[in-house]
């Protein structure tokens, strides 16, 4: 190829990507709605809230943060909301994103901890500039500059999870022939996965011996990983395991349908999160239940609080750091297994919705002292 | 030599013309991007990012490949919190009754300027055990390099059991905080301290330029009486250290040492490391080392998303432009490189 | 007899085979649950997919580029075809060939960049790789596409006793590589170019248009294995894929494959992907504490490339081996 020809053909590449980089961005312009409220105004009056709800990473977890921060914008008038989620589930990237935001004006963060120490220090930061904000979905290690965590109390959620496996085991379990189970976790180096791990043990514990952890499976929370490792331990391990507890969306999702291919259930099964799969698994008899967390309420009360915050309101002093979001077991019949209260799947929703609203009603006069 | 004025400025200064091209692009469109703030951060982020390129950047100058940067970065980061962290965990400013942190660890309290010298001299040790296996095994260090990533954060993961050191000395977390003129943060510095003495090293010293001259022909290298071998095991010390610099300056950015530093759990620094040094003009082929460009490399990288983030470009497209983006940007380099070969056929004719 | 015997055992592959050998009867001594159907057949099911993988990658470093998006044209794959499923209810009979094409066109931009604009393989597929990861991300909204076929479902779950059925599918590929590598010109070209460039160019080997090849090739497998593993996981995945860059590399290393280019071996690579899926089935069967698997698995990686490369020396004391002789050929000795 002669240098003539190569440089034109260069030159052309270039051109064509440029004008299509360019066409996005103009169309994306267009097509971003952004409530036009006036930026950072140094003015005494309180400039108008924009809201944002920063994710870890791209997980299905999050998706109902979208609605949940919209709804909260229309329902308070908040002068803007966006709900995003770094490309990676990388520390780094989180960060990066949330100070673009930042820099873009948006002055609320409903933030899910990428490290829960690590994200310690940007809360700080955004307080510094008076941009106060709250841990979602997670909590951040206290003590943290985050006023609230609103999120599932995972070690309880855990907890609880692991009791109603038990319970739903039954009377199988002896100390002479324990029943074993697999408990599914999410990333092994996430400080909640070390918790929940601690809370499993815990319900383990108290049986006393009659059930007893065969395996931690972590790093378990996306559709290939979990598919593998699922699958490799109930392969090889099939006929000793009598339940399994997931503490993973995705590794729920993913372990009921391998339980649905199996045709298999003799192995009990609690979930986590509504995923379809794990919904129609418990409908067709595969899992015992799921614990429901509300990751829409999170983003909609978070929203809520943080306007309430930036017009006066306070931290009450004494108040948790940790407010429940909304923790319980969802059943096919809403039935209690063992001890465990549960809902049906049919009325679960409605449930998060009241639970979201009572929170509301709540709040200020439990958890925030306002003006 | 009819147009060479222009051609040779192309040449010289081919991506830093592409990457203030861009800036001024973002800084008149991009709503924020010129803020303070908005410099700080990025200039912040951008030079870790630079510093991980770098630790790339040297080993591809022998030809070789380290894969281990996030994990050495994260061991390393690790190694300085357990020098540094106090030796009890404190309850101070923890809400009445909460429980006392469980994912905290103590460490030794010991002094952090001194700490940073030691905890660098880890990561030198770290590159140690690469290069001697490397130069011992005869293997690629791609290889070696994979298997001692997971040896040592595996190790590292043992340990900890994946807790954090927090509660580093005042004076170290408040290099992360400080401003200058209200602008820059010190990581810039050294940033651009390492960028400097490596590029006088590698040009005007006699083990930088055995360095690349082993990387351009080994053969050739050994017949003129280089060892070889100590110089792939001192390359693999220095990058190592380079990736152990880029951990601590991290811990210093978020205030903790974690151990995702580096391996991020998804994401690393892997990838962003081969590009800067890639996009930079380093060669996979070893012999030829551009630490200036990886320098810019890096600033493409780290503001190109800022940019497209401050542009309101949703979400989801953002990484897909920033690809585009980046593939923009090598192809005008490209040009640049493909002109000032013309013109010298044309001035040789 | 005794001729075919010594060639064996000097068969680059050889020394993998014990290995895999050796690892197998221990697992099998030490789990009774090892040789159970079932557990063979995930782990032949895994063996399969990786392969894929193993050999998108191999294709390309055989030119001694590398394709870092593998990955992503694997989950854009998996993305689009649950998509087509799931939201416009395509036939199965046209979306198998569009996804297949899609990955082919996929190769052939990050062959045509490469080769058009004389940047490295690498930094091309880098940006490639952030494109189409963005596109899956932009299509699902990082929520998986669960509404895929039930026959798509069931495929994903065929098996006879150990043998999962999307295996065939390796196989094809397998003996298509193998075919085009050993049989025709113009993969011969690729190893050509890949070992000695300039020389390549002397001997009249149409150098771009071997390249761009080896890229579409690459693409099509990766294809082939991001629709496979939507089938296996049941859900269009936007995930599916992010994991396959170290795996791949590790196996064709394992296997033998030079990443400077020139050298591949398909039975090598198979082997590498069984040494890999040996260690985390071991991980699986011995209910490792999570805490040591990462350690593990990178110690394993190193003890296996530098027993290898022991052997390799010790069979290169006193004889010179023959350059670029491929163990094209399973050989067999009774």
């Amino acid at each position: 190829m002669t240098f003539a020809k190569r440089t034109r053909l260069l030159s052309l590449l270039a051109l064509l990507l440029a004008v299509g980089l360019v066409a996005v961005a103009c169309g994306d312009d267009a097509a971003t709605t952004t409530t036009g409220a006036a930026t950072t105004t140094t003015g005494a009056a309180v400039a108008p809230t924009k809201v944002a709800s920063v994710a870890g990473g791209p997980h299905p977890f999050f998706d109902p943060w979208g609605p949940g921060t919209n709804d909260a914008v229309r329902d308070f008038g908040l002068a803007g909301g966006t709900y995003q989620f770094p490309p990676q589930w990388e520390l780094t990237a989180q960060n990066n994103m949330v100070e673009t935001l930042v820099a873009q004006g948006y002055n609320a963060f409903v933030i899910f901890p990428g490290d829960a120490t690590g994200t310690n220090a940007l809360l700080g930061e955004l307080l510094a500039q008076g941009i106060p904000s709250i841990a979602g979905g997670g909590c951040t290690s206290e003590p943290s500059p985050a006023a609230f965590c609103l999120a599932t109390d995972v070690g309880n959620s855990a907890y609880i999870g692991t009791r109603a496996l038990i319970a739903a085991m039954g009377d199988t379990c002896t100390a002479a022939d324990p029943c074993q189970i697999v408990h599914i976790a999410s990333r092994l180096v996430d400080p909640n996965t070390q918790a929940r791990i601690a809370a499993v043990d815990r319900a383990v514990g108290e049986t006393n011996g009659t059930v007893r952890v065969l395996q931690h499976l972590t790093d378990s929370d996306d559709q290939e990983a979990a598919t593998e490792k699922v699958g490799a331990i109930l392969a090889s391990s099939g006929a000793e395991i009598d339940g399994m507890i997931s503490v993973a969306y995705v590794g729920s999702s993913v372990a009921a349908t391998l339980l649905r291919n199996l045709g298999d259930k003799r192995i009990k099964m609690i979930g986590i999160d509504d995923d379809p799969e794990v919904l129609r698994a418990i409908e067709d008899g595969f899992l015992v239940g799921t614990m429901s967390q509300n990751p829409y309420g999170q983003a909609y009360l978070g929203s809520w609080v943080l306007d309430k915050i930036r017009h006066g309101c306070t931290v009450k002093d004494g108040a948790p750091f940790l407010v429940d979001s909304g923790t319980f077991l969802i059943t096919a019949d809403g039935a209690n297994v063992g001890d465990v209260p549960s809902t049906a799947i049919a009325e679960y929703v409605e449930k998060r919705v009241n639970i979201t609203n009572e929170l509301k009603a709540s709040f200020e006069a439990s958890y925030l002292s306002c003006p | 030599m009819r147009r060479p004025n222009f051609i040779t400025i192309w040449d010289r200064a081919g991506l830093a013309v592409v990457v203030l091209s861009s800036w001024a692009v973002f800084a008149i469109f991009a709503e924020g991007f010129t803020s303070k703030f908005n410099v700080f951060s990025v200039g912040r982020l951008v030079s870790i990012l630079i510093v991980v390129g770098l630790a790339q950047t040297v080993v591809m100058g022998i030809g070789d490949i380290n894969l281990s940067v996030g994990a050495v970065g994260g061991v390393v980061a690790m190694f300085f919190g357990w020098l540094v962290a106090p030796t009890q965990l404190g309850t101070a400013g923890l809400a009445s009754g909460a429980p006392q942190d469980v994912t905290a660890l103590p460490g030794l309290g010991i002094n952090w300027q001194f700490a940073f010298i030691l905890a660098l001299l880890f990561g030198a040790a770290l590159g140690f055990i690469n290069g001697w296996l490397i130069v011992r095994s005869g293997l690629h260090g791609f290889i070696v390099t994979l298997g001692t990533m997971g040896v040592f954060s595996g190790s590292m993961y043992i340990i900890t059991k994946v807790k954090a050191f927090r509660n580093l000395p005042e004076g170290f977390l408040g290099f992360g905080k400080m401003k200058f003129f209200d602008l820059l943060s010190p990581l810039v510095f050294i940033m651009l301290g390492v960028v400097v003495f490596l590029f006088f090293f590698l040009r005007s010293t006699t083990p930088g330029r055995q360095m690349l001259a082993s990387g351009a022909n080994r053969r050739a290298a050994l017949a003129s009486g280089i060892n070889v071998n100590r110089i792939v095991i001192s390359t693999h010390m220095l990058s190592a250290a380079l990736a152990g610099l880029a951990g601590i300056m991290l811990a210093a950015r978020i205030g903790s040492a974690i151990p995702t530093i580096g391996t991020g759990g998804g994401g690393d620094w892997l990838l962003p490391s081969f590009a800067a040094s890639a996009i930079g003009g380093t060669l996979f082929t070893g012999g030829s080392v551009n630490v200036v460009g990886t320098m810019f490399g890096g600033l493409l990288l780290g503001t190109v998303e800022n940019g497209l983030n401050l542009l309101r470009v949703p979400g989801f497209w953002v990484q897909m432009i920033t690809g585009l983006v980046l593939l923009l940007a090598v192809i005008l380099d490209r040009i640049r490189v493909v002109a000032v070969e013309r013109s010298r056929m044309g001035a040789a004719q | 007899m005794r001729l075919n015997l010594r060639s064996v055992v000097r068969a680059e592959a050889f020394v993998l085979f014990i290995v895999v050998l050796l690892g197998a009867t221990a697992l099998s001594l030490v789990s009774s649950q090892f040789l159970q159907t079932f557990n063979i057949y995930v782990l032949l099911y895994n063996v399969a997919l990786s392969t894929l993988v193993a050999f998108g990658q191999m294709v390309v470093v055989a030119t001694g580029g590398m394709n870092i998006s593998l990955g992503a044209i694997g989950g854009l794959s998996a993305v689009v075809a649950a998509m087509l499923m799931e939201w416009h209810g395509w036939p199965l009979w046209l979306i198998i060939p569009v996804v297949l094409l899609g990955g082919t066109l996929m190769g052939f931009i990050n062959g045509f960049l490469t080769v058009k604009t004389g940047i490295s393989a690498f930094v091309i597929t880098l940006a490639m790789a952030s494109a189409y990861t963005g596109a899956s991300m932009a299509i699902t909204n990082a929520n998986p596409i669960y509404g895929i076929y039930e026959s798509v479902r069931s495929l994903g779950q065929a098996r006879i006793g150990v043998f999962p059925w999307p295996a065939v599918a390796t196989m094809v590929v397998m003996a298509g590589l193998a075919t085009w590598f050993h049989r025709m010109t113009s993969g011969r070209q690729v190893l050509a170019l890949g070992g000695n460039r300039t020389a390549a160019e002397l001997t009249g080997v149409p150098i771009g248009r071997r390249v761009i090849q080896a890229h579409v090739i690459s693409g099509l497998i990766a294809s082939i294995a991001g629709f496979l593993t939507m089938a296996r996981v049941q859900a269009g995945a936007p995930t599916i894929g992010n994991a396959w860059l170290l795996p791949g590399f590790a196996a064709i290393v394992i296997g033998g494959v030079l990443l400077e280019g020139g050298k591949i071996t398909i039975v090598g690579v198979l082997l590498g992907v069984a040494i890999l899926e040996l260690i985390a089935n071991a991980l699986a069967i011995s209910h490792t504490d999570p805490f040591f698997v990462t350690l593990l698995q990178g110690a394993l990686v190193l003890v296996a490339v530098i027993l290898g490369q022991a052997r390799r020396r010790m069979m290169a004391k006193g004889r010179v081996r023959p350059l670029g002789a491929l163990p094209s050929t399973e050989p067999r000795a009774e």
